[in-house]
């Protein structure tokens, strides 16, 4: 059975990892919401998810779609920029260790662009951008199957 | 001895198919204009209402499908819609349009594929 929590993690964790993207947005990576006092960060989210059924046997496999933000204080978007590259190429159609969820990575890719700027007060500015991004994962053999019922 | 195998009917078969992706999109057209609806509903009761803004952005985008395309445009247009969908510095991101526009969609496609299979086209590889 695929643990919905660990892919969580698999995901925040190879960010996480990045030196690189520490170097870019050095306040962390977070789920959701990011700590007090944090100016520049990555946020991941659960956009969608859904579990659908395979052509043959019926087993089947997950798919999650996350929103990966990279979210920086300030009215320059050239870090955000810099960060989106790299989420873009630490994720898209990369390898992910799903071990600890108890699947295997069929495929991540980039699916579309997320872009916008948000004035929280008259003169706090931020800018978010980055991307959703499909996990779509399988479980491990002989792992428990889900039933052939599409859920969303 | 000679022998003769006469084949008929290929003016027919090409008249029918040049017609069929103009009677289809005639039959998608309603299809899609009810799943359109059903995504407006959703969409509305799915919104929290505090100004109302949210919930009264939703609408129908009129727009005629160029060629033998069917189109139909559901928008979510309130000024702060995507920071509720994509949420803000203070605010966790709150996936509403587009779970409920992909789901809708999905479904939409599969209802089209099902009315082509009952005008007896074989219909695979539907992607959503």
């Amino acid at each position: 059975m695929i643990d919905p929590n660990e892919v969580d993690r698999a995901v925040i964790g190879k960010l996480s990892a990045d030196a690189e993207l520490a170097g870019l947005l050095p306040s962390g990576v977070y789920w959701d919401l990011a700590p007090e006092g944090a100016t520049a960060f990555v946020l991941v989210s659960l956009s969608t998810s859904r579990t659908l059924p395979e052509l043959d046997d019926g087993d089947t496999f997950r798919q999650f779609v996350y929103l990966i933000k990279a979210v920086a204080k300030g009215t320059s978007s050239a870090p955000t920029a810099a960060a989106d590259a790299r989420i873009l190429a630490l994720l898209d159609h990369a390898p992910l260790d799903l071990t600890a969820a108890g699947g295997e990575l069929m495929i991540m890719r980039w699916v579309d662009r997320v872009r916008y700027t948000e004035l929280s007060t008259a003169s706090e500015t931020w800018q978010h951008r980055g991307g959703r991004y499909e996990v779509t994962v399988t479980p491990t053999e002989g792992a428990k199957r889900y039933g052939t019922t599409t859920r969303q | 001895m000679a022998s003769e195998l006469r084949m008929t009917g290929f003016m027919e078969l090409k008249e029918s198919l040049t017609r069929f992706p103009y009677e289809t999109r005639a039959l998608a057209a309603p299809i899609l204009a009810t799943y359109a609806a059903q995504t407006i509903d959703a969409l509305k009761a799915a919104y929290p209402v505090v100004t109302g803004a949210l919930r009264d952005g939703v609408a129908l985008v009129p727009r005629v499908g160029r060629g033998i395309a069917a189109v139909v445009t559901v928008t979510s247009a309130s000024d702060h819609a995507h920071l509720y969908e994509f949420g803000t510095v203070h605010a966790p991101p709150h996936p509403t349009f587009l779970p409920i526009s992909g789901r809708m969609r999905r479904a939409a496609v599969y209802a089209i594929a099902a009315m082509v299979h009952e005008q007896g086209i074989l219909v695979t590889g539907v992607h959503d």
